[in-house]
């Protein structure tokens, strides 16, 4: 018999969560600056929540043996820097009433790329052969494709902030850009196949940090970036993502139900 | 008789063959790969040496364009025995 959750599609439990996440926001914002402050930070505690939790499963999973074992504890890294970056700001933010960015969240949020490329690498070198020329041009020309502007657009506003402020919005688009490679080089190997969805994700995922990131560079510098604002919801859906991504591969370990042929003695 | 337990041994042989290549992505590969053959084909690693587009169809299912990497280094672990004949065509509907 199946349960309730396992009769839920997938796709459209993600599309329905991205959705209610954006109205959420949205709704927020309509009542208010402040409003949409406390209820965005604390959409953030449950989102990046879910995406450790489920990340801590699959890395129990796999231990520490084997490259995807390694692998997997890279992600947890990778999330829980997330995660306590998330904590830092929404308690300097809401308890301590700072000005959250730049703040010591920073280094978490940071330390948790080089932990994110290191997933990829892991994952990606059992199956090293397979990389073709081809697929590491798409990498190339996709990275390419945001870093350029991402640069191009900090050297057109550095003028008003100050250097440090600009050092920390513009790290962050280029260090997406740097995950981004070995993402789209995922993707593409992937493709048709089932661990693919997490890489399609991640994908997606990544484009949408790089974008929000490239947002909060324009509006920091131009002293209009408030938590809650709309360019938040796009950080909110990349933990769905990734989450969602996650959660298909925890989903890949279930036990197979063996289907019924009714009564056997019909069969002989 | 004596057939039977040739085949058993051999069918142990590539089975663990098989067995180590997944385990060098990951310890759970060989269940993801084992749980999808008994779902969809109703059978285990080592009758895939009679059935090899069982484990072909799995294989590029699970991991898309990635399962070459996998072919490989099953060929590597194969080795000598794959020069038998079952194994040997296993491998080559593999590589098709």
């Amino acid at each position: 018999m199946q349960t309730n959750l396992e009769k839920i599609n997938p796709i459209r439990f993600l599309i329905s969560s991205l959705l209610v996440v954006g109205f959420i926001v949205m709704i927020a914002n309509v009542l208010g600056k402040e409003t949409a402050t406390i209820t965005t930070d604390l959409l953030y505690v449950p989102i990046s929540g879910s995406l450790l939790i489920l990340s801590i499963v699959i890395a129990a999973k796999y231990g520490i043996q084997g490259n995807h074992g390694k692998s997997y504890l890279s992600f947890v890294g990778f999330v829980a820097c997330w995660f306590i970056a998330e904590l830092v700001w929404i308690s300097s933010e809401l308890v301590y009433h700072l000005k959250p960015f730049p703040q010591e969240a920073e280094w978490f949020y940071l330390g948790g790329y080089p932990l994110l490329l290191l997933f990829t690498i892991y994952y990606l070198k059992p199956f090293e052969k397979a990389i073709s020329k081809k697929m590491l041009s798409y990498a190339l020309m996709a990275t390419t494709i945001f870093l350029v502007p991402t640069i191009y657009v900090t050297n057109s506003y550095n003028q008003n902030s100050n250097l440090i402020e600009i050092i920390w919005a513009a790290i962050y688009p280029v260090a997406d850009s740097v995950v981004l490679f070995p993402a789209v080089i995922g993707m593409t190997l992937f493709f048709k196949g089932k661990v693919g969805f997490l890489w399609s994700l991640a994908f997606f995922a990544i484009i949408l940090n790089i974008v929000a990131d490239s947002g909060f560079l324009f509006l920091d510098m131009d002293k209009s970036y408030y938590t809650g604002n709309p360019i938040d919801i796009l950080y909110l859906w990349s933990y769905i993502l990734f989450a969602f991504g996650i959660y298909s591969h925890v989903k890949l370990h279930k036990k197979p139900k063996m289907k019924s042929y009714g009564n056997t003695e019909d069969l002989k | 008789m004596i057939e039977n337990k040739e085949l058993l041994a051999k069918k142990e042989q590539f089975s663990a063959a098989i067995e180590d290549a997944l385990h060098e992505i990951g310890s759970p590969t060989v269940e993801i790969v084992s749980n999808k053959l008994l779902q969809d084909y109703h059978c285990s690693i080592p009758d895939c040496l009679e059935h090899p587009e069982y484990f072909r169809n799995i294989l590029r299912e699970v991991f898309g364009y990635a399962d070459i990497a996998v072919i490989a280094v099953i060929k590597k672990n194969l080795g000598e025995f794959s020069l038998e004949k079952p194994v040997g065509e296993f491998l080559q509907v593999l590589s098709k």
